[in-house]
């Protein structure tokens, strides 16, 4: 359970976070605080959220308290992680096939900055679709 | 209490009411108004050998026959066959058939017919129906079958209800009809131990049969068109879910898409390389489609 980050309890709220973030990368974690995957994944955004302060912002969203976006986004998944940037979606190109949103519990802290930081660097100019600096399909994992 | 029209014209025919004949000429007359006025003249000329079509069964040679015109014209929905009809074409003969016969003396034997009810021949399906001279009623079983439907006759239901009362009663028999299948599954596995399933059997293909000529008769004045497009309707495409499954029949507009009812946010009309460059809408994109959605 993480306490110090910030936990978003509508889809206003939602809207509201992302609208106000005029140069900053909003991160925003789907899932539930009790699921151990979304703990696993709270921790990482936790250890790295002051280190890209200055380019990225994160929300925890809970997925039964706000279940407005679940059709929507897709959210089936025990825990999501979606990058928006001025109120618009940032795809990222992991090698798995989806490019809308990390689906599994990321551990590795250095990893995820990376990513939030190519997504940053993506999205100021102007890219919608950016390409993950590390490859996670499985193919090389077996 | 004054007779039905239909009984003192038949009782007028076989010569029992022979002091009524202003009541006669009455119901001529209710007959002869129902044409349309070009006809007018044409009917209201008396012609004692060729009477204007009336609904009213009559008597050949000791049996009951409603008797109706081999007119071609019978499916044209503005079309009342007239005494020319009957002149031009001739009437239609009823036979029949010896297993038809057999089916109907053993149902008349289990269910003998009540006091006032006549046996009619239909020529137009060669079946007997069953006729209350008392208060006009039909039935196409005996009326003291358990199955049998007793009602007004079709024609006696347009000329009082018109055409609404076609279409409303054509979509009830179309529900009744599944209906009865349904019925007619349970019964079979409930008798199918029982002697009597062939009766319930033969009982079922009678009712099934009556009421397509009931809907033939209703649907007579109003064109065979309708009556195909109703039958092509009831065929079941066997690719059909609901032919295989739960899923129930669906119209011409089920399955399509409708407007904010997206599956999901991503453009799912993309493909190829683009499939996975599908983006989300933002959070307040979503929020508004959802909030229109509802209303």
């Amino acid at each position: 359970m993480s306490y110090m980050l910030q936990h978003l309890h509508n889809g206003w709220q939602v809207d509201q976070a992302i609208l106000a973030e005029e140069d900053r990368v909003v991160v925003i974690r789907f899932g539930h605080d009790w699921d151990p995957s979304c703990m696993v994944m709270d921790e990482t955004l936790y250890k790295c959220a002051e280190k890209m302060k200055n380019f990225a912002v994160t929300y925890l969203v809970d997925i039964t308290e706000v279940p407005d976006f679940n059709k929507m986004y897709e959210l089936y998944d025990p825990c999501t992680v979606m990058f928006f940037y001025r109120n618009k979606h940032i795809m990222i190109d992991l090698g798995t096939g989806n490019n809308n949103k990390i689906n599994w519990p990321m551990e590795d802290v250095q990893e995820f900055i990376d990513i939030v930081e190519t997504v940053f660097r993506g999205a100021r100019k102007g890219r919608g679709l950016v390409v993950s600096p590390k490859d996670y399909s499985t193919k090389y994992r077996y | 209490m004054p007779l039905p029209a239909a009984l003192a014209a038949r009782l007028k025919k076989r010569g029992l009411i022979k002091e009524k004949e202003n009541k006669q000429e009455e119901v001529e007359e209710v007959f002869a108004e129902d044409y349309d006025d070009p006809q007018k003249e044409v009917v209201a000329q008396p012609e004692p050998e060729l009477p204007p079509q009336d609904p009213t069964p009559i008597e050949q040679n000791q049996e009951l026959i409603f008797d109706v015109a081999a007119c071609p014209n019978r499916s044209n929905p503005y079309h009342t066959c007239a005494a020319y009809c009957a002149e031009r074409w001739g009437m239609r003969k009823f036979t029949a058939s010896p297993s038809m016969t057999r089916k109907r003396d053993r149902m008349l034997r289990k269910f003998p017919l009540p006091e006032g009810w006549e046996e009619v021949a239909d020529p137009e399906t060669n079946r007997f129906y069953y006729w209350n001279t008392l208060t006009d009623q039909v039935s196409w079983l005996s009326p003291t079958h358990p199955r049998a439907q007793i009602t007004m006759s079709a024609e006696r239901l347009q000329e009082v209800l018109g055409d609404t009362a076609i279409i409303d009663t054509s979509q009830e028999e179309l529900r009744s009809d599944d209906e009865d299948i349904d019925m007619r599954s349970d019964d079979d596995v409930s008798s199918s131990s029982s002697s009597s399933s062939e009766s319930e059997d033969e009982d079922y293909d009678r009712r099934r049969k009556g009421r397509r000529y009931d809907d033939d008769s209703k649907g007579r004045d109003r064109g065979g068109g309708r009556s195909r497009g109703r039958q092509k309707r009831e065929e079941l495409d066997p690719m059909d879910p609901a032919a295989y499954s739960e899923a129930p029949r669906g119209t011409w507009s089920t399955g399509l898409a409708s407007r904010g009812e997206a599956k999901t946010g991503a453009d799912v009309t993309v493909s190829g390389p683009l499939f996975q460059q599908r983006p989300y809408p933002s959070p307040g994109e979503i929020l508004r489609r959802n909030k229109e959605q509802q209303k």
